[in-house]
């Protein structure tokens, strides 16, 4: 390998047979997919076969940094985790910050490649290049930071460990991977580590990670880059609250997902509101090599009981708070720390909380079927036992822990109507119908309705700076091709998606790649990398029997008006958006890329077999 | 009296400068600072702030010397720093 800021190798481990490892990475996977997402999808395409199902033993998971993690580089410091995703049945890659991807650098590793399956449970304990899996029986059961804190007592508080809960043992199919308070929450990765009866995998290491520029000028740079950061006004706000501020704001233009999408205000939005939350800030925490500092962490007395949580996330406050009809700001903290505990991606579980709420409200789910619960909106004092019993699959938490896709299959009589989500993903925070952009993002994100393939709000809020009309249709699909790409290479270098809307753009990022790894990319060169991306993802999903008609918003946002969100919030229909949105990524009417496409993209050959079913 | 006034996304893109400082008279509220800002920016600025019934109704927080700004009578002081934060930013 001769670009800098790679180790150039990824650590294999065989769980069924307990073997180890290594493999290359080589120049040319790095040229054209940088790290992370890019080399996720590059690798996992060429190593699954057509149709690979979530639990198949042969279903990877792969765990891969990128070039920038271990350097300075502001925010760079992250992880990625990509596998089948038991809710979608295609790809799935999250991310995560923390102090974990460094630590790996510097244990000598790109990356690590989980396959096959332990009998019972383990954890995968890495010193430098020494590699070992030891039981952890002792540990299976408990939550993610009493196996943090259980860990650390065995191997050392140095040691940097990320783990599954509850919820990934019994393979909860929106589980998440936990390290420190951060999660890789959505798609369901912390289930695919609990079916290969991986508790935990800790990581220290001693040496470093080498970079290409000169010592001075790349330390200059990266304290410019850092200081950069650090100094804009919105990283304050991150620092002082977090994400929080969004949720009154979206609610006062009628935005506001509210009880599952039914309306867009939420009489209790102020609850959500900046000043409440920062009543209840202790300190400040950060990731590695993050001048932003959005770790809020919060403590207040719940139930008798005190609280100490970090993160103040709008996402996390508004799916087990507005759109389940709860407007307390303490419960719906505690519960999304109860998701942290367990293990449990929080916009899903809140979403399929709604839902269900929703079904009982139908009449499709029974008092007799809830345990006792009291499935009414609004009550907040539900969400902490129900999503321990989802955890735990007890009762009607079996079903719920399914997901909305499978869930509403089951009750069927309609209910998939109201089960908010894209090719099995449940639905953020954004309204579809409020923001046309993040609709059709949502539509054609790969793995999902994923608002960070494509954060269209910030250029569809303030659209009245220019020609940009939230509600329009016109333009949107450039700008979320554009912003797929963009973030298909912050997502592999792999930096955080809180800096996209300020401090850098494509030059910064492009000018550290190249400092960090010697490569010579440029915006062109950039863009391009991104496209191609987001074009192998698409074969990926086509390969799996993806197609153009999972490119589908639920049929709420596309046959109801978004309650009291205006009546410009009408029902959304992406169609125009869509054949747009193909002909720009120079795929045909069936959404298929075509083979001049891929040629163009370096993507034909016997390197990327194109599958029966996705022949262009 | 000079103050200086901080842009974030969009506002860099629409006013083609990360920040710039503006001079103003002593005794000068936000809203003449908003206004100076209307002026220079012309009239989609202004409407970023106040709503048709001209009542301050602002899409982006505004922060003086790191401070939230909740109403456009603050009076403002030499070498001020005001900040025009956006709301949504980065996932």
């Amino acid at each position: 390998m001769r670009y800098k800021g790679y180790i150039g190798r990824l650590l294999s481990v065989d769980l069924g047979t307990g073997a180890f490892g290594e493999l290359p990475l080589v120049e040319a996977s790095a040229e054209q997919f940088i790290g992370g997402r890019g080399l996720a999808v590059s690798m996992l395409y060429q190593r699954l076969p057509p149709k690979a199902r979530p639990y198949d033993e042969g279903n990877d998971l792969l765990i891969l940094t990128g070039p920038a993690a271990g350097t300075p580089f502001p925010t760079g410091s992250r992880l990625a985790v990509s596998t089948i995703s038991p809710l979608t049945g295609t790809l799935t890659t999250g991310y995560m910050g923390g102090h974990w991807a460094p630590e790996l650098k510097y244990a000598g590793w790109d990356g690590i490649l989980l396959t096959g399956r332990a009998e019972k449970p383990v954890a995968l304990v890495i010193s430098d290049r020494k590699v070992k899996l030891v039981d952890a029986a002792a540990q299976w059961g408990m939550d993610t930071q009493e196996t943090q804190a259980a860990l650390a007592e065995t191997n050392g508080r140095t040691v940097k460990t990320m783990c599954i809960g509850p919820a990934g043992e019994n393979l909860v199919r929106f589980a998440a991977i936990a390290h420190e308070q951060h999660l890789v929450g959505r798609g369901g990765a912390g289930a695919i580590m609990g079916h290969k009866k991986l508790k935990a995998i800790c990581v220290e290491g001693s040496g470093g990670v080498e970079v290409d520029a000169p010592p001075d000028r790349f330390s200059d740079r990266m304290r410019a880059m850092q200081s950069t950061v650090q100094q804009d006004p919105i990283a304050l706000r991150f620092r002082q609250i977090g994400t929080a501020s969004g949720i009154p704001k979206k609610n006062g233009i009628g935005a506001l997902p509210t009880r599952n999408f039914q309306s867009g205000r939420f009489e209790h939005a102020g609850e959500y509101g900046p000043e409440p939350l920062k009543a209840l800030i202790r300190r400040y925490e950060s990731c590695a090599q993050c001048p932003i500092s959005c770790g809020s962490v919060v403590e207040f007395d719940f139930d008798g009981a005190p609280v100490l949580s970090e993160r103040l996330e709008h996402e996390s406050h508004w799916s087990l708070g507005p759109l389940c009809d709860v407007g307390d700001l303490k419960a719906t903290l505690r519960a999304s720390d109860t998701c942290d505990r367990l293990g449990m991606d929080t916009i899903s579980a809140g979403v399929t909380i709604a839902f269900a709420m929703e079904a009982r409200q139908e009449g499709l789910l029974k008092d007799a079927d809830l345990d006792g619960l009291d499935l009414a909106w609004g009550n907040a004092a539900l969400l902490d036992p129900l999503l321990r019993r989802i955890a735990r699959r007890e009762g009607i938490g079996d079903l719920l822990a399914e997901g909305v896709r499978l869930v509403a299959d089951r009750l069927d009589h309609g209910s998939q109507h109201y089960a908010m989500h894209v090719k099995g993903l449940e639905l953020p925070a954004f309204e579809p119908r409020a923001f046309t952009g993040m609709g059709l993002n949502f539509a054609t994100a790969s793995r999902g309705a994923d608002h960070n393939r494509a954060f269209t709000i910030a250029a569809e809020f303030y659209g009245i700076l220019g020609d940009l009309d939230r509600f329009e249709h016109h333009g949107k699909a450039q700008m979320v091709r554009d912003l797929q790409d963009y973030s298909a290479v912050i997502d592999s270098i792999i930096a955080c998606m809180f800096t996209i809307d300020f401090s850098t753009d494509v030059d910064l990022f492009c000018e550290a790649i190249n400092l960090i790894t010697g490569m010579s990319i440029d915006k062109t060169e950039y863009y391009r990398i991104g496209e191609r991306i987001n074009n192998l993802e698409r074969l990926f999903n086509l390969r799996q029997g993806l197609g153009h008609g999972d490119d589908a918003l639920p049929p709420r946002i596309r046959q109801e008006a978004a309650g009291s969100a205006g009546d410009q919030a009408a029902p959304l229909d992406i169609s125009r958006m869509l054949e747009e949105y193909y002909s720009l990524r120079g795929w045909d009417d069936r959404g298929v890329p075509t083979p001049g496409k891929l040629a163009a993209l370096g993507l034909s050959g016997a390197d990327w077999p194109v599958a029966s079913g996705s022949q262009p | 009296m000079q103050i200086l006034v901080l842009y974030t996304v969009p506002l860099t893109e629409f006013t083609g400068k990360k920040h710039e400082p503006i001079e103003l008279p002593e005794g000068a509220a936000l809203r003449d600072l908003l206004h100076r800002l209307g002026e220079l920016h012309g009239s989609r600025f202004w409407k970023a702030f106040y709503n048709d019934a001209q009542e301050f109704q602002p899409m982006f927080s505004v922060t003086r010397n790191g401070a939230l700004v909740e109403a456009d009578d603050v009076l403002l002081a030499e070498d001020d720093q005001i900040a025009l934060v956006a709301h949504f930013a980065g996932g």
